[in-house]
């Protein structure tokens, strides 16, 4: 049984699934010559199947991920943070982990992942600080870090005042709230 | 209209629009190097039509070989026109940097590195566009339509990185002072990337050999540039904006 939503926030809009749409484009594109196998070289028709194999799976998921988009959401409940994007995608974060919460900017990597400008989904690996698990709409900047124990989650909600005015509460301990590191921003806790 | 022409313009674009955003993102969200991706665009086709064509077709007058590449060209002229690529365009690509306003822009390892990649970008895709007017120009593959030519763009795509990071360790390693260590690294990546295109023309290899040892370079091209680019110390870390801290 799932624990009641006592709030539901969504991410803040983006045109990720602009480049996610142009991304499953090219590559059906590529996959074109399925449609007509008559232009390859007999000796190279093995090269067909081995391209469906590859390229059927990999457009199914990743319309499954542009579909699933208008879904993402955060939800607080009783005793976690609930990140969803759809069916793919989905963390449970106990609020009794969470050790530290902040708005930062994270340095992508080359390796692969599902990220790009304006959509981030997953584990992306991070040059600064690892993997983090995203579920967001933005790639780098302005991410809100969620660290609970080892792991890392990146979200991006679109009235992040109010979501954090409603998350603070529901911390295990009194946080810093207001607080400054030395060298940063003031906090703009809320409520 | 030649077939390969969308596809060329494709793949010019997005390669640019690859390389270029990640230039600019990786290099602190700046456009000082990425405006110098132009300088290397026109020096694929100089370099070869100005160098490689007239040293691989003057010797091989002067020797007396028959143009073309197969298991009976002599050794000595097959490594010769291996070495072509790998000796002149790792040379050419850095040729921009005898100005010296763009000298200026190497004041840092972190900025040779970047201004390499730039140049190196431009090379790629001055190579891209270089090679599409060749096959034009010649009419070669005019049976087939413009989505059979996938291959080009996925090839050009990662060759346009593999190029920028060939330049980027160059020129990395050479502001270190050891320019001709740089050099050699640089063209001995070449040399290593156009090996299974070369055995592939010899006809002694796969098309698929090439592929793999592109891929296989191409990981390697990454694991080096994540090790040596600049990163965010935690120092950079002082403009995060701190909601909660356990205090751990």
């Amino acid at each position: 049984m799932t624990a009641p939503v006592l709030a539901s926030f969504r991410p803040a809009r983006s045109f990720g699934w602009a480049w996610l749409l142009a991304i499953v484009l090219l590559i059906a594109a590529s996959a074109f010559p399925l449609f007509r196998p008559e232009v390859v070289p007999p000796e190279e028709r093995a090269a067909l199947w081995i391209t469906a194999a590859i390229m059927v799976p990999l457009i199914t998921f990743l319309l499954a991920t542009l579909l699933s988009i208008p879904a993402m959401r955060y939800d607080l409940t009783n005793d976690g943070l609930l990140l969803s994007c759809g069916p793919l995608y989905r963390y449970r974060v106990p609020y009794a982990e969470i050790t530290d919460v902040r708005r930062t900017t994270l340095t992508p990597t080359l390796w692969s992942s599902m990220r790009m400008p304006g959509l981030a989904l997953g584990g992306v690996p991070y040059g600064d600080i690892g993997t983090v698990r995203m579920c967001a709409t933005r790639m780098s900047r302005d991410i809100l870090l969620v660290t609970a124990g080892k792991r890392r989650y990146g979200i991006t909600p679109a009235g992040e005042a109010a979501f954090m005015a409603t998350l603070m509460p529901l911390l295990p301990r009194p946080a810093q709230a207001g607080s400054v590191v030395p060298g940063s921003e003031t906090a703009l806790v809320e409520g | 209209m030649h077939p390969i022409v969308p596809m060329a313009v494709i793949t010019l674009v997005l390669s640019a629009a690859l390389w270029c955003g990640m230039l600019w993102l990786y290099s602190g969200r700046t456009m000082r190097f990425v405006r110098l991706v132009w300088l290397g665009l026109p020096l694929s086709a100089a370099v070869n039509l100005l160098v490689k064509a007239p040293i691989g077709e003057g010797v091989g007058a002067l020797a007396g070989i028959e143009p073309g590449r197969s298991l009976d060209t002599p050794l000595w002229f097959l490594v010769l026109l291996f070495m072509l690529a790998p000796v002149f365009e790792e040379l050419i690509k850095v040729a921009p940097l005898l100005a010296p306003a763009v000298r200026r822009t190497v004041a840092t390892a972190d900025d040779a590195l970047w201004t390499g990649m730039a140049l190196g970008i431009g090379f790629g895709l001055g190579e891209a566009a270089y090679l599409a007017w060749g096959m034009m120009s010649a009419g070669l593959y005019t049976e087939y339509p413009w989505y059979a030519f996938t291959g080009f763009l996925s090839e050009r795509l990662l060759v346009v990185f593999m190029h920028g990071m060939m330049t980027a360790v160059f020129l990395r390693i050479a502001k270190g002072g050891r320019p001709l260590l740089g050099y050699l690294a640089a063209m001995g990546a070449h040399a290593v990337l156009n090996s299974g295109a070369m055995l592939y023309q010899l006809g002694v290899a796969s098309g698929w050999v090439a592929e793999v040892v592109l891929v296989v370079m191409l990981i390697a091209a990454v694991l080096i540039l994540e090790r040596i680019r600049p990163k965010r110390a935690a120092a950079g870390r002082a403009g995060d904006t701190v909601y909660y801290s356990a205090g751990e």
